[in-house]
């Protein structure tokens, strides 16, 4: 057994690494692997001061207005940027299968491994082939330059990774890629401490996602790591997860930025997904336990963003057996919308205008009127 | 007024955070703003006119005799004017922004440009079929031969301009008199003109300075007082004769003063603030009117002004107010003098930068926080002005306090590109590494855009050249030979397809790099040696150390400090395209060099594939990536070394620098394409530590740390590191604490120069297709700011594809 299963072996069992040396538990946790599809540095609305967000894939909600949507399932996934596709000509595939007569350039697949044992632990991105498939002109006459990479051609495709990869790999412009790689924590926290000049003392570390407690080892992993190089910790997180990751994670998070969708439980489950009630069950007990939480409401026009709604939140966590440092308002905004256009799916909130200033204010002041202290934007 | 209580005020008293948003120019500043906007800029005839009758007048005597002459003729014979509303005196053209022609410099390139100078691409002034009849009939045939510009081309032997001609790097400073320095301010304050009389008197008498040439050097000197004492009582009696007849009583009283603060300053040093601006602006004029020169750069100003501030606010003879609008005054003549240039000039220097930079904040001489109230004002000043000039720069370190940060913060917000910032953290040991004492290098100012000198101390010639290093490194792959003429520019090295190593490229690069920096040093002294011929500079030499005590001018090595500046272009250019190389060719194998060079002849026409892989399948600079930033590292500490251990005609070492100001463009215009995927003829990289545009991909911490892997020490001369920000950026309660944290990091990383744009892409879209809605939209375009419509729509569509790092 690797020290990194063993490590995982022992805090599955609640045993969080007890007997061990300091440099082994380092060693340990740097080694912990999870599926991350971005590193963002110089985050500024993410928590206080200048941070770096660690993106995690997975999410267990669909909320229609997601802006991340490629996010939302927990593997890596191939992806397709038609607008990046030069139209190289390389691509062996069957005319009948890649070849689009007239291509819409802001169209994107999605290839989701489809092996379940490419989510355990030690999987590892796709490791590029020989160097030597690398042809610089096509090697089939019969695709024509004018063709384009369709997005059901990807969405049929029934690749191995051995072959997904293969064609990332001969992409000239990225326009193929993987959205999500496995990394090791030890190398997400390298980049991360890169930043460290900027972080200043409330600066740091921001895991977010996707839903980053669909990894909890990897989530402790970073938290750790980040709090024995004494850099502030931050969550973002959806609310829905089992108690007991909040409780594993809490000792080394120095504030979770928790989301409120809804009160009203049917509601929450139309639009999420997903009930409600293990996400304000959860809230419950870390304003009891007395985290430091900030309680985030996207305001979504269409869903949750009228005075009432919000005032039924605010009145909700004025309740809270323990206080909450404030809520932030995050008013609806559209930069999700090219994501879906991209990934070829029709964007479910596309009836829906930005909110207006007087909109936004008036729901500011819903929550204001609960003797809350409320910010609009992160 | 009671005085007592402003003794008590925190510095930040001179822009409180509570008026950040609310302050704005007096009515009369913003009517002079408006108006010098409206300003059709116009040639001036009377600088060539006066300068050649004095000239033709002084036939036969020294040249330093007649350049003062011909300072003196000048200031008799100019035709000058008090605007409307005006509280500063003094202009070195009867307009203001009028293109001035100085033909010792130049009457060649300016007469093959006369009739084109109302539509060229860039800098565009209006001239009259009557003054170039006079300038082609009268003026220019009695300088044909005689001008710096002539006399260069004489000079310079015919290797160097075989490299010259290749592209390999230009020699700059041969068509005008090179300015590019901080004069003594201080002095000329606490002196005046009696006091730098008495000084010239007695140092002329000591008997080591018999010879004759000092005592040309001494009686060039009284003759350059004398000019300077002329012009300042002819603002007096102009002044005083406009009061005499004018109707309004405040106007009266404010013309009045005017000629009293003029009649004094024509003999004595200031007494008050305003006296004190007054005479810095003379000050300035003067040296315009010798030179018309780039970048006299007024330095230390919140420093050397304060005393004269805290006596008139503490003896209650000025409100804070009052100075904030005289401060503004001479914030907005600032404006007045622009640089008329070639248009291959103004290729380089887009937006006419005169270089009246302004360095404020940063330490004192004993290490300790040199923030003070008017270091508040003057960003003040900037954000109520919000003109390109002066070139305002805040010098930052470990201890600056938060809250000069983050006033500077919002005064960058605010979108003029301006405060730049400044890195004593790395500055200041980089001039100690230069041999200057440490409370002298503590009391570095900026010349011109980014620029580092010693104020009155020093003469830096930091724009001796620019090195193109992406060129060289396209020489290089072809052994020496340009790859499209065949002809053998450098050193004959085997070419790239020849090569079974990087490191035989490595080799040859640095060979040809060698051969190259010892031409361009070369050709460089033989241009400094003429401007000593020809242009020295009586009136200048007065406020730089130890010009006086030697008698020797300041163009003869009289300065206590001497250096020359040349930069190395383009940096990121040089990495991207060497690890592209390396991990195609050599490392992973996929592109074979003759390939290469085949696509690279022929701009990749064929080959768009290769040079998208090239461009998306390489790691590129600026994304805090060592695979690639060791090769920005590597070539430009390279550089430095090849470029310090020269010395200079006037003593000292050749220092480098790295930034290009607009030169980017025009730079790249002659580099073939180049294996960063960069087409043949698109511009470099721009500013001169920036990321190619576009391909950094990580956000602005990444940058500042690939940029900080070089030994930016040895980059004394100056380094320019251009960000554009979205207005986004700022926006929430917190951004500007955010903001001034970035600039900690900056200062941690010991980047020593940054500088940000904040502007939108579609507004920048806007302003080109409307230009009259958009006049004062100022954009920065490399160590200055410009009015985005006087750019030309190659250099705007630049500037509109620079990375945005959008946050969200």
């Amino acid at each position: 057994m690797t020290q990194a299963t063993a490590a995982q072996a022992k805090a599955a069992a609640g045993d969080p690494l007890h007997n061990s040396t300091g440099a082994e538990i380092e060693a340990a946790m740097k080694a912990v692997c999870g599926v991350v599809f971005d590193v963002q540095r110089m985050s500024m609305h993410d928590g206080p001061g200048m941070r770096t967000n660690v993106f995690l894939k997975g999410c267990p909600l669909r909320c229609g207005w997601c802006a991340n949507p490629e996010s939302q399932l927990p593997q890596p996934q191939l992806t397709l940027h038609a607008a990046n596709c030069i139209e190289c000509g390389q691509f062996a595939e069957p005319c009948t299968r890649c070849v689009l007569p007239a291509p819409t350039p802001d169209r994107t697949a999605t290839l989701s491994h489809s092996s379940p044992e490419s989510l355990a632990p030690h999987a590892h991105t796709p490791t590029p082939p020989p160097k030597s498939s690398l042809g610089l002109s096509s090697p089939h006459a019969h695709v024509r330059s004018s063709a384009r990479l369709r997005a059901d051609f990807l969405l049929g495709a029934n690749w191995t990774e051995t072959e997904a990869t293969a064609r990332v790999d001969l992409c000239p412009t990225g326009a193929l890629h993987w959205v999500g790689h496995w990394r090791t924590a030890g190398d997400v926290m390298a980049e991360v401490l890169r930043d460290r000049p900027f972080y200043g003392k409330d600066g740091g570390l921001t895991l977010t996602g996707g839903e980053p407690t669909m990894q909890p080892a990897m989530c402790e992993a970073l938290l750790w790591l980040a709090k024995r190089e004494g850099i502030a910790t931050a969550m973002e997180t959806c609310g829905h997860t089992q108690w007991a990751v909040y409780m594993r994670l809490l000792p080394r998070l120095d504030l979770l930025l928790y989301d409120i969708k809804h009160i009203d439980p049917a509601v929450h489950l139309q639009y999420t997904g997903v009930d409600n009630s293990l996400i304000l069950d959860n809230l419950a007990r870390l304003a009891a336990a007395g985290a430091n939480v900030r309680v985030r409401i996207p305001l979504i026009p269409g869903f949750n963003a009228e005075p009432q709604t919000v005032a039924a939140i605010a009145e909700f966590v004025r309740q809270l057996p323990g206080p909450v440092l404030g809520i932030d308002l995050l008013p609806y905004h559209m930069l999700g919308k090219a994501k879906y256009a991209a990934l070829g799916r029709p964007y479910p909130w596309a009836g829906h205008a930005r909110l207006s200033e007087a909109e936004v204010v008036a729901c500011a002041a819903a929550v204001r009127a609960h003797n809350l202290p409320v910010t609009i934007g992160g | 007024m009671n005085a007592t209580p402003l003794l008590k005020l925190d510095p930040i008293a001179g822009f409180p955070r509570s008026t950040w948003r609310t302050t704005a120019a007096s009515a009369r500043s913003l009517a002079i703003k408006r108006r010098l906007l409206a300003t059709e800029r116009q040639i001036d005839v009377e600088r060539a006119r006066y300068t050649t009758q004095s000239y033709q007048a002084s036939e036969g005597e020294p040249m330093p005799l007649r350049r003062a002459r011909m300072l003196l003729h000048l200031v008799r014979a100019m035709s000058i004017t008090v605007d409307e509303g005006e509280l500063i005196a003094g202009n070195r053209s009867l307009l203001p922004r009028m293109g001035v022609i100085a033909p010792e410099g130049a009457v060649t390139w300016v007469d093959r440009e006369l009739d084109i100078l109302p539509t060229r691409p860039q800098d565009r002034f209006n001239i009259t079929p009557e003054q170039i009849c006079e300038l082609r009939e009268e003026i220019f045939p009695y300088w044909r031969g005689k001008t710096l510009e002539d006399i260069v081309a004489t000079r310079v032997p015919p290797e160097i301009m075989r490299a010259v001609r290749g592209r390999a790097f230009s020699l700059n400073q041969t068509d005008h008199a090179q300015g590019h320095i901080l004069p003594d301010v201080e002095k000329w304050l606490r002196l005046g003109i009696g006091g730098l009389q008495a000084q010239v008197e007695a140092a002329q008498r000591r008997p080591e300075m018999q010879a004759a040439d000092k005592q040309v050097f001494y009686a060039a000197a009284e003759i350059a007082l004398a000019a300077a004492q002329t012009l300042i009582e002819r603002y007096a009696d102009l002044a005083a004769e406009l009061a005499a007849t004018e109707l309004d009583p405040q106007r009266a009283a404010e013309l009045t003063q005017m000629a009293a603060n003029c009649r004094h300053l024509a003999q004595d040093p200031p007494e008050t603030f305003y006296q004190a601006l007054q005479a810095v602006w003379f000050l300035f004029v003067l040296l315009q009117i010798e030179s018309n020169a780039s970048s006299f750069s007024p330095g230390r100003f919140d420093q050397y002004m304060l005393p004269y501030l805290l006596a008139d606010l503490q003896q209650g003879r000025l409100t804070q107010g009052q100075a904030q609008e005289l401060l503004e005054a001479l914030w907005l003549k600032f404006n007045e003098i622009v640089l008329l240039r070639s248009s291959s000039s103004a290729r380089y220097f887009a937006g006419f930068p005169i270089g009246f930079n302004v360095a404020i904040g940063g330490q004192l001489s004993d290490g300790s926080d040199a923030t003070n109230l008017l270091t508040y004002m003057c960003l003040r000043a900037q954000a109520d002005v919000g003109l390109t000039q002066p070139n305002l720069s805040v010098r930052i370190h470990a201890g600056s306090p938060q809250e000069l940060l983050e006033a500077a913060a919002f005064v960058i917000s605010k979108g003029s590109g301006m405060p730049q910032l400044f890195n004593d953290e790395v500055i200041v040991p980089g001039q100690v590494n230069r041999g200057l004492p440490l409370e002298e290098a503590r009391n570095y100012a900026v010349v011109g855009c980014v620029e580092l000198s010693t104020p009155g101390k020093a003469l830096g010639w930091s724009d001796a050249s620019m090195f193109n290093l992406t060129r060289v490194l396209e020489l290089t792959f072809y052994g020496g030979k340009d790859p499209h003429s065949g002809e053998q520019i450098g050193l004959p090295t085997p070419s790239l397809d020849q090569m079974a190593a990087f490191a035989e490229l490595e080799a040859a690069y640095d060979q040809q790099l060698v051969y190259f920096v010892d031409l361009m040093v070369r050709g460089c002294n033989i241009v400094d040696g003429i401007h000593a011929e020809v242009l020295p500079s009586p009136w200048l030499s007065l406020f730089i150390a130890d010009c006086i005590e030697r008698g020797t001018d300041v163009t003869a090595g009289g300065a206590r400090y001497n250096f020359s500046g040349v930069q190395g272009v383009q940096i990121a250019n040089v990495a991207d395209s060497l690890a592209a190389v390396k991990q195609a060719v050599f490392d992973e194998r996929w592109l074979d060099a003759t390939q290469l060079l085949d696509a690279l002849r022929g701009d990749y026409a064929e080959s768009e594939v290769l040079r998208q892989r090239l461009i998306h399948r390489v790691p590129k600079y600026g994304n805090d990536d060592d695979r690639v930033d060791r090769f920005a590292a590597v070539w430009g500490d390279r550089y430095c070394e090849l470029v310090e251990q020269y010395q200079t005609i006037r003593g000292g070492v050749y220092q480098p620098g790295f930034y290009t100001v607009s030169a980017h463009v025009p730079m790249g215009a002659h580099v073939g394409a180049t294996p960063d995927g960069r087409h043949a003829g698109a511009p470099l990289a721009d500013g001169g530590l920036s990321p190619t545009a576009g391909r950094d991909r990580r956000g602005a911490t990444a940058v500042l740390h690939s940029v900080s892997k070089l030994d930016l020490r040895r980059a004394s001369n100056g380094t320019l590191l251009n960000m554009k920000f979205l207005p986004s950026f700022f926006e929430g309660s917190d951004a500007l604490a955010k903001f001034a944290q970035l600039l900690r990091g900056f200062c941690e990383l010991h980047v020593p120069h940054v500088q940000f744009n904040v502007v939108s892409a579609e507004t920048l879209r806007r302003a080109q297709a409307n230009p009259d809605e958009f006049r004062s939209l100022v954009v920065r375009v490399a160590g200055y700011s410009a009015y985005f419509i006087e750019l030309d729509k190659e250099l705007q569509d630049e500037i509109i594809r620079r990375t945005e790092f959008e946050t969200l």
